[in-house]
């Protein structure tokens, strides 16, 4: 099993946009340690003729008729918003 | 009265015997009363007892529905319009969701009075319900004890009398595990009979919503409620639900037991109250078969990178944004995003999130992610080459009774070894349904798990029935 760094968990925390403070990395590295150990018994088969399974139902595309319906109403979706204005979120400016 | 299954409590509101406003009023005491067992993290008294009033109307006026004026509680990951709906999360502490979940509508439409929304780990993740970012459940036979999780809430509310009723929702086991620790029933259906529509996602090819409750009939009276084909739901299954049978005799049928399923870890008292299960089957008529569940072992790492994965990618959508909390002081867009998931977010759930991403990131995908696929493939099929040779299986549903306040939070992985019977019936989509078999040498509740084919619930209900009356009669 691989070897986990600090390096792969700053960078991994970067994926997850979340900061870790120099304790919580140290202990996710620990965690990660453990946990990828527990992950070794996946080594006992091999995988190669086995085909991956994502869902376990056989439905595929399921599609809704092509028909108008009944939207959300955009007062009670927009009262959810932590900052907003009017019709719209408000985020900080995105271009320069 | 708050002592009474749900069908009990329900004849009696049918025939006037009490009125809703009476019992949903005995329940809300009972809930100030248990308040320190943390069930809940909202109570809505006046809401519930304004749909009491509209129940006993209804009932005067002649009407009959399923759940008429009866209190039921609703795990808070389930949304309800009107009423914040927090995952007991810090991200979503004021979020009040805009519609009902699917199950809400049916049960609001089958006249149930719901009292409050139950806690829970954070956004489901955890075994115990110590991950809550409000307050921790404790166990509703010991309160030294954890309830279990993440339905902790709903399993303590239901076995300490503050409703008659609570849906918990299972993506590893987080309904059965929690009944069987506080000694009531749990229903995990089959993926895809109950809508997941309105249930906060964690990892959609798992997660389920469920009933949990007092007794078997009360279990199986609320699944039919709440199961059936919805729209909103990609994944709902418009098929026929009902593909098991009803029977109360065990002769003829076939109950399989895989050695897998007696690890050397197993409790010894587990272990004794599983067998002594068995043979309550094989003495009145049921054939015990033995089954191979070769993959059983890869369950658990199959879960923890399948579940981690999925929630990674659902989580994304905490960004500070369109609804939950937004970290103060911001001043730009990625600052948003860190803060409000740095500061929101609680310690498991940044756990998993960052596992997810681990194993779904570049040079990692195909050892981690693509394998655990793979895995996914062999449990499954074990699982329906075992289920093709007896009616359902029989196991522990964990394999230790409810431990000690904090006896894990330090030590998640060994937490995760909890959920070793559980997790392989949600990589498989299969129904599994917990119910209690007995008590350890600490009084303590023991759960077994019955594991069925997909949309055979009725099978299960029937062989727990039957075990139930059994025990209730000796």
């Amino acid at each position: 099993m691989e070897k986990i760094t600090p390096e792969t968990i700053r960078h991994t925390a970067m994926l997850s946009r979340i900061t870790l403070s120099p304790d919580e990395e140290k202990n996710m590295e620990k965690h990660f340690a453990a946990l990828l150990g527990q992950m070794e018994t996946l080594d006992s088969f091999d995988a190669s003729a086995v085909p991956a399974t994502a869902h376990i139902l056989s439905a595929v595309n399921v599609l809704r008729e092509d028909a108008a319906g009944e939207p959300f109403d955009r007062e009670k979706l927009l009262s959810c918003a932590p900052e907003r204005d009017m019709n719209s979120y408000i985020v900080p400016r995105v271009v320069e | 009265m708050i002592e009474k299954s749900l069908l009990e409590i329900k004849r009696d509101l049918a025939g006037k015997k009490v009125s809703s406003v009476e019992v949903t009023n005995a329940v809300l005491k009972q809930i100030e009363k248990k308040s320190d067992l943390g069930a809940y993290v909202t109570v809505c008294a006046d809401e519930a007892l304004a749909a009491a009033k509209e129940a006993d109307k209804a009932i005067a006026a002649g009407e009959d529905k399923p759940l008429l004026g009866v209190p039921v509680a609703v795990k808070d990951n389930i949304c309800t319009e009107g009423i914040r709906t927090t995952c007991a999360s810090r991200f979503l502490e004021n979020y009040v969701p805009p519609y009902d979940a699917f199950v809400v509508k049916k049960l609001k439409e089958a006249g149930a009075v719901i009292v409050g929304k139950t806690n829970m780990d954070e956004f489901a993740m955890g075994s115990s319900s110590e991950y809550s970012a409000f307050k921790t459940v404790k166990n509703a036979v010991d309160d030294t004890r954890v309830p279990g999780g993440s339905s902790g809430g709903s399993a303590c509310a239901v076995a300490s009398y503050q409703a008659y009723m609570a849906l918990g929702s299972d993506t590893g086991g987080s309904i059965r595990q929690p009944a069987s620790f506080n000694g009531v029933v749990g229903l995990k259906p089959t993926y895809s009979a109950v809508s997941r529509y309105g249930l906060i996602a964690f990892a959609s090819s798992l997660d389920q919503i469920g009933p949990m409750t007092r007794t078997v009939d009360d279990c199986r009276y609320v699944y039919d409620v709440i199961k059936g084909y919805d729209k909103n739901d990609s994944t709902s299954y418009s098929g026929n639900l009902n593909l098991g049978e009803k029977f109360t005799s065990l002769k003829g049928r076939r109950i399989g037991v895989a050695k897998e399923f007696f690890p050397s870890a197993l409790s010894p008292d587990i272990k004794s109250a599983t067998e002594k299960a068995i043979a309550f089957y094989k003495d009145n008529g049921a054939e015990i078969v033995e089954v191979d569940i070769k993959s059983f072992d890869m369950a658990l790492a199959c879960y923890y990178i399948l579940s981690s994965a999925e929630a990674t990618s659902n989580l994304s959508r905490y960004d500070g944004i369109k609804y939950g909390r937004r970290a103060e002081g911001c001043k730009n867009l990625q600052e948003i995003y860190y803060k409000s998931r740095t500061e929101f977010f609680g310690p498991e759930v940044k756990r998993r999130i960052m596992l997810g991403n681990f194993v779904l990131s570049s040079g990692y995908y195909d050892a981690f992610y693509l394998k655990a696929s793979k895995a996914r493939t062999l449990i499954k099929k074990d699982f329906d080459e075992a289920l093709a040779k007896c009616d359902a299986l029989i196991c522990p549903t964990a394999p230790t009774t409810a431990y000690k306040l904090g006896q894990k939070i330090t030590n998640p992985v060994d937490a995760y070894l909890g959920d070793i019977f559980t997790v392989p019936v949600n990589i498989a989509g299969l129904p599994g349904l917990s119910l209690c078999c007995g008590k350890d040498s600490d009084g303590l509740p023991i759960g077994i798990q019955l594991i069925g084919k997909a949309y055979c619930e009725e099978t299960l209900f029937s062989l727990a029935g039957i075990y139930e009356r059994a025990k209730e009669a000796k």
